[in-house]
């Protein structure tokens, strides 16, 4: 069951500078934003909270965004998944897409197009 | 109306600035004149020379201290507030001029990724999103399965349309067509 006081979107990327910047495009979207660094953390938090959107990038040293994805699948089903990375790769976003991702973004991204992605996912999430 | 400002402004607000200096100034050389007479008088020569000297090294340093700070604040005043005033750049973060959002199907375009198993329910906005229709169900059953453990894992994905559950359409399928083509429209007709 989801729990009260959850983030509507979280976002889980290795660098820092990018949850930095993505967590002030998300204020200035009025978008409930939590950010990670840890896979672990995230896939905790998530278990817990059931957040609507997860934002993961693929390429993260202690754990692959898809694999997050894969783990997140299980534990949280209704979460909406958007992938996002710096090399784009069909075979990966074909992977990430069947899987069950939302979007699949390639950095660097325009943030009308993650907001429009965010956006949309939540509305088939609501 | 125009409003017209004084030319001499600036002059007048470094006269009050100077003026505690000037009546320091003026303080010391009447002590010094003050005293230099009366040792003078007393022919105490060098006790003259002493007062005189002092009081003439007080009044380069208050001459000094006086120029030298209303000159740099003169010159640094303007820099300050343009530094505050600075807009906080975002790093690693890409600021493109926008294009227009079109949604148009993956496999119409030219690249090569036909080849893919990307299924016609995908639909593609600039050249670097890709947006996901038929992801309502959640994840596909063959990737939570097993799923590649790196990025750089090569494995064929399959594709939906050998799905046989999906092929089936359902009430929620039916409203999620609905939603999807409403915000179609509204992309297209920003």
């Amino acid at each position: 069951m989801r729990t009260t006081n959850a983030f509507d979107v979280c976002l889980l990327d290795d660098d820092p500078s990018v949850l930095k910047g993505l967590g002030r495009l998300f204020s200035s979207a009025d978008l409930d934003a939590k950010t990670f660094g840890d896979p672990e953390e995230f896939l905790r938090y998530a278990q817990t909270h059931r957040p609507s959107v997860a934002l993961i990038d693929v390429c993260m040293p202690l754990m692959s965004g898809l694999e997050v994805q894969s783990r997140l699948a299980k534990i949280s089903p209704s979460t909406r998944v958007i992938i996002f990375t710096g090399k784009d790769d069909p075979l990966v976003r074909s992977t990430a897409l069947n899987a069950g991702a939302s979007a699949f973004l390639t950095k660097p991204f325009d943030d009308e197009e993650l907001l429009t992605a965010i956006r949309l996912a939540l509305t088939f999430v609501r | 109306m125009k409003i017209a400002f004084s030319k001499y402004g600036g002059e007048l607000l470094t006269r009050k600035r100077l003026a505690p200096w000037i009546i320091g100034f003026v303080a010391v050389g009447l002590v010094a004149g003050v005293c230099g007479s009366f040792l003078l008088g007393n022919r105490l020569w060098l006790l003259a020379i002493a007062v005189f000297g002092i009081a003439g090294i007080l009044l380069c340093l208050g001459v000094a201290v006086a120029i030298f700070p209303t000159q740099s604040e003169v010159n640094e005043a303007p820099s300050v507030p343009i530094e505050e005033s600075m807009p906080e750049s975002i790093p690693h973060w890409d600021y493109r001029p926008r294009k227009p959002i079109r949604a148009r199907a993956v496999l119409g375009s030219a690249s090569a990724e036909t080849s893919d198993g990307l299924s016609s329910d995908l639909f593609e906005i600039n050249n670097n999103a890709w947006l996901n229709d038929n992801s309502l169900g959640g994840a596909d059953p063959a990737f939570v399965d097993g799923p590649p453990e790196t990025e750089e894992t090569r494995t064929e994905a399959l594709p939906r349309t050998t799905d046989p559950v999906r092929s089936a359409p359902t009430v929620e399928d039916a409203s999620f067509d609905v939603r999807l083509k409403s915000y179609r429209q509204s992309t297209r007709g920003g």
